[in-house]
């Protein structure tokens, strides 16, 4: 990672924070916007984020940060009001509806490790640095987002 | 196709149609900074701090716009300022103070006037009423910053094409925006002219007390924005609020329906080891201003209050105008400590315990801690990690336990680069309090209750008969054969609940404590009346290395040693 430009770090890792936001919110516009919030703070301090052992971890965890903030907030106006809220754009809703409904219901952490392990293949230790818990517990978020999915969708968990 | 299966093809297609969409993401559109959020950019450092977290945290609440019940109109349904126009539709009755809209700078210069507080002000797409609508206005916003083009529609009314720098709600959307530029047109009749900076204000006014301090009205229910401004050897940091629809947060659980607080807020100013600490009570938001070499750090105590830590030494006043709450800080403002900010005093525990809560720059923050005084018989943590899940700061939590009662102190440490800093926080451990001390009745407690979730039967555990269990001190409901409480969410997890959840399936290694404890990495939850004069003896799991893991079931004794109550709490993530 060393020397490693702004430029060069937004190429390889935004569409990843496109996807990672979009899977937490449901929401592919909202998702690009998140990313972008994410890369905007990095770049912020890129000084110090570019000497980070593993700056991509980072920018993950703002991204879901803001992704299960956002979340949260939707989750609340969508109580109080329905007019107001947001048109998300759940990305594969017609190919997947009931699974990214069932997604949609997990707690914020679970989702966030569903995304890391399905999306990008990340081992339960990366996924811990991510979301700055200790590997066992990621691996609770994981086996547990997982059986409740499989409860979900009336299968089992493999 | 099992479930791995299909969650691996519909992740898979989220990433197909991410990539089919990777054209767009040239780097010419991420530098949205140039566009609105200058302020912090190298060359403009220090000049204005734009509260890019508030705004990002608070935007979807930002203008909630009003209520079904509501209408949205150019026109205030009713009206109370006697300046105002008197429609949108018609000619206004009187001009706007300045015909001639400044604009070029990146601070808004305008504000909403004249409407009603149970009103909004429409933005409208195209000049006239006849424009579609844009986005509402709450009539206490501030963030406008007119572009220099104006209009004449044909009732004679003027108006002026703006550009809307704060969070805003889109009306045809429904989309709060907190980051692309809104640009729209408004009536002018309902615009004034607005100074940011609220210099009319004498700066650095001699530092006044709790009890000098009036309180806002209307009463604010959430922070969106936080402006530093440099007057003149006085640093002023300005505090704007708007409404939330964030009912989730516990505050809310004890407001009602309503999203609004009842009644204006009071506002408690106090030092805590160099750090102005601005309480608002009734006032219910967290977030976090990354304002680099001052600024301010909204907090939310477990209570729901919040709090506003500046980030300056010296001499500080604080007032209340306009809404709006003005901190100012005397003489050459110098950042404190760069790596801790403590929130509150440290709370030292009859039994020889103390526990920290503090902020501290989060992901690389690990704290070295040292003790003066080092425990009797037990080993104090020798670091600490923050809790980030305000990405800006984090919260961090110290606990030693086992210290000799006498003057002690714990030294925070961190390699900020630069060298290492420190900082000492001192305190005194009183003598020990007989009563407070864990006994053997206490463990014998604590294992019979650990026995009976786990399905032991002859585990004895005297109860009272209206016995009552708890999540957190959100909800309450009478004991049950199967300890469950059918809460939809809390916390940020979804329901039902187990009150004894934790303590079932393999067991932890647990502690067992008496009398209050902080809510892992915060401090102690304020009880209800009802339990304040209870023992309480706890259950905590020894050992954790994050917040989430963290849990506590407290069991609330009476005067004849049966349990009363039986509380589940766990750290909302």
């Amino acid at each position: 990672m060393d020397h490693i430009t702004f430029d060069e770090f937004y190429r390889r890792e935004f569409r990843a924070m496109v996807a990672i936001a979009a899977a937490v919110t449901g929401s592919h516009l909202l998702a690009e916007d998140l990313a972008q919030e994410a890369m905007t703070r990095v770049y912020r301090r890129w000084d110090r984020v570019a000497g980070y052992d593993k700056p991509g971890a980072f920018v993950r965890r703002i991204t879901i940060n803001l992704a299960s903030s956002r979340r949260r907030r939707d989750t609340v106006a969508r109580r109080i009001g329905p007019a107001l809220v947001e048109r998300a754009l759940p990305p594969p809703e017609e190919i997947h509806d009931d699974l990214w409904a069932a997604v949609a219901t997990l707690p914020p952490k679970q989702r966030a490790a569903i995304a890391l392990h399905y999306l990008e293949d990340r081992p339960v230790t990366e996924i811990a640095e991510v979301l700055g818990c200790a590997a066992s517990t990621a691996r609770v978020h994981l086996h547990r987002g997982r059986a409740t999915l499989a409860r979900l969708l009336e299968g089992e968990p493999s | 196709m099992n479930t791995d299966d299909r969650s691996r093809a519909a992740f898979d297609e989220l990433r197909r149609r991410t990539e089919i969409l990777d054209p767009q993401y040239s780097l010419q559109r991420i530098p949205r900074q140039d566009r609105v959020r200058p302020a912090w950019m190298p060359a403009l450092a220090g000049a204005v701090v734009v509260a890019t977290v508030i705004g990002v945290v608070a935007a979807a609440g930002l203008l909630s716009g009003p209520p079904d019940d509501r209408q949205v109109t150019d026109t205030p349904v009713t009206t109370t300022a006697t300046t105002a126009a008197t429609s949108a539709t018609t000619e206004p009755t009187s001009a706007p103070v300045d015909t001639t809209p400044t604009s070029g700078t990146d601070l808004p210069t305008y504000r909403v006037t004249g409407v009603a507080v149970d009103d909004v002000l429409n933005v409208r797409r195209q000049p006239g009423a006849a424009g579609a609508l844009y986005a509402a206005l709450s009539p206490d916003y501030a963030g406008i910053r007119p572009t220099g083009n104006t209009t004449t529609v044909g009732d004679g009314g003027e108006w002026w094409e703006v550009e809307l720098v704060d969070p805003v709600r889109l009306v045809d959307l429904g989309e709060p925006l907190h980051g692309a530029p809104v640009v729209g047109w408004v009536n002018a009749a309902y615009l004034a002219p607005y100074d940011p900076s609220y210099a009319d204000v004498p700066p650095c006014s001699t530092p006044i007390g709790a009890a000098d301090v009036e309180p806002s009205s209307p009463a604010p229910d959430h922070v969106y924005a936080i402006r530093e401004f440099d007057l003149g050897g006085c640093t002023r940091i300005v505090v704007s609020f708007g409404t939330d629809f964030d009912v989730e947060r516990p505050p809310y659980d004890r407001i009602g329906t309503d999203v609004r607080p009842a009644g204006a807020p009071s506002v408690h100013v106090t030092t805590v080891n160099g750090t102005t600490v601005v309480s608002l009570d009734g006032v219910a938001y967290a977030g976090v201003d990354e304002a680099a070499g001052g600024g301010a750090v909204i907090g939310r105590w477990t209570d729901g209050s919040l709090a506003v830590f500046t980030l300056v030494q010296g001499s500080t006043s604080v007032e209340t105008y306009d809404g709006r709450l003005l901190i100012d800080t005397h003489g050459t403002p110098t950042p404190t400590t760069p790596i801790v900010h403590l929130i509150g005093e440290p709370v030292v525990g009859p039994g020889g315990t103390v526990e920290v809560w503090g902020l501290a720059r989060p992901f690389e923050a690990t704290l070295g801690t040292t003790l003066s005084t080092p425990p009797s018989g037990g080993e104090a943590p020798s670091s600490v990690m923050t809790n980030d899940w305000t990405v800006a700061w984090g919260l961090f939590r110290y606990r030693a336990s086992r210290l000799p009662a006498g003057e002690n102190s714990v030294r925070f440490t961190q390699d900020a680069g630069g060298g290492v800093e420190s900082v000492d926080v001192p305190f005194t451990v009183p003598e020990r309090d007989p009563s407070a001390t864990v006994t053997g009745d206490d463990l014998a407690l604590t294992d019979a209750l650990a026995a009976y979730a786990r399905g032991d039967s002859t585990a004895e555990i005297g109860f009272t008969d209206d016995a009552s269990m708890w999540l957190g001190i959100d909800h309450r409901a009478p004991v049950a054969s199967d300890w469950t409480i059918t809460s939809d969410a809390w916390n940020g997890y979804g329901g039902p609940f187990d009150v004894l959840g934790p303590l079932r399936g393999e067991p932890d290694i647990t502690i067992t404590t008496v009398g209050p404890h902080g809510h892992c990495a915060g401090p102690p939850l304020a009880l209800p009346a009802d339990l304040r004069g209870l023992r309480r003896v706890s259950i905590q799991p020894a050992g954790i290395d994050s917040c989430l893991q963290w849990y506590a079931i407290d069991l609330f004794l009476d005067g004849t040693g049966r349990v009363a109550d039986v509380m589940l709490d766990l750290w909302e993530p």
